[in-house]
């Protein structure tokens, strides 16, 4: 056998694993941010778009709240190398990190203080959402879905 | 010690001073110890005298010595055949194994999609202190429900 076959396998399979590490260690992930207020009754006074369209459906699936009105809507990234944080409101922020195939660390900020921190895959097309109580028996809802294909 | 194998010891010459005197002062008194004694002593010399000998077709010294010679011989042979690797291309087949299996590994992993460890059903997933996980795999919807707001 000739020496040179050895050494070419060791390199190019070195190569492929760290291409390998490369990707499981973190790409920078993509993300629709959405700050959501759920509510019994209509509300009259707000200048909130009506959630409609499938999201609404979801949401109402799930939970007891009629009427859905969106806060904010923003494009937002994970970044792999740290977390990067990003206001939704006055009280609302949130903090994201992606840890490589859509792993995503969200950290969620309640008027200052950091209330939850939540990681989950959020494959693409699909949504990860944090919600809590407010009061008047109302609701927030943070949405995070994957736009990426 | 069973005083049967006493007489068997006493026989091989096995016993101090003082045992071997207490196995034949009792031998006198106890016609089946002494009895029992002759009967080993009996089969000892038989097989003694029944041992087949060998005798060898050269004297004993030179023998001894021809087998230590085969034994040199074989040594150098095999000194002779062993061929001085260098280490690193020694350590080129393992790495290179062990790399390849790794590679394979982390392509796999690539193509492995994240909803695989995804619960299926739809309904509450888990009940962490102040926060329930809820997936609905139709939805596909993760829902993290935050319990009085805290931590």
């Amino acid at each position: 056998m000739k020496p040179f076959q050895p050494l070419a396998w060791l390199v190019l399979s070195l190569m492929l694993c760290g291409i390998g590490a490369a990707e499981s260690f973190g790409a920078e992930l993509n993300l629709k941010a959405q700050l959501i207020w759920g509510s019994e009754e209509p509300l009259k006074d707000t200048k909130c778009p009506v959630v409609e369209g499938a999201l609404a459906e979801k949401l109402k699936k799930v939970f007891k709240w009629k009427h859905y009105y969106e806060v904010k809507k923003a494009d937002v990234a994970a970044p792999a190398d740290k977390p990067k944080r990003h206001t939704m409101s006055d009280k609302c922020q949130i903090e994201l990190q992606s840890f490589g195939k859509a792993d995503v660390e969200v950290k969620i900020f309640g008027e200052g203080k950091h209330l939850r921190t939540v990681r989950q895959p959020i494959p693409p097309g699909e949504m990860l959402v944090l919600a809590g109580d407010d009061k008047n028996d109302t609701a927030w809802f943070v949405v995070l879905t994957n736009t990426s294909k | 010690m069973n005083s049967d194998l006493e007489i068997q010891a006493y026989l091989d010459n096995e016993l101090t001073s003082a045992q071997a005197r207490q196995v034949a002062l009792r031998m006198d008194k106890d016609a089946d110890a002494e009895r029992l004694f002759r009967e080993l002593r009996a089969v000892k010399k038989a097989l003694a005298e029944a041992e087949p000998e060998h005798k060898l077709t050269e004297p004993r010294e030179f023998y001894f010595a021809q087998i230590v010679q085969r034994i040199d011989r074989a040594e150098a042979l095999a000194a002779e055949q062993r061929v001085e690797v260098p280490w690193w291309r020694r350590a080129i087949a393992p790495i290179a194994g062990v790399a390849a299996v790794s590679a394979v590994a982390f392509l796999l992993a690539r193509t492995a999609t994240p909803t695989t460890n995804f619960a299926q059903e739809t309904g509450p997933r888990t009940h962490e202190s102040g926060a329930i996980t809820f997936r609905s795999h139709a939805d596909g919807m993760t829902i993290v429900w935050i319990d009085g707001q805290k931590e």
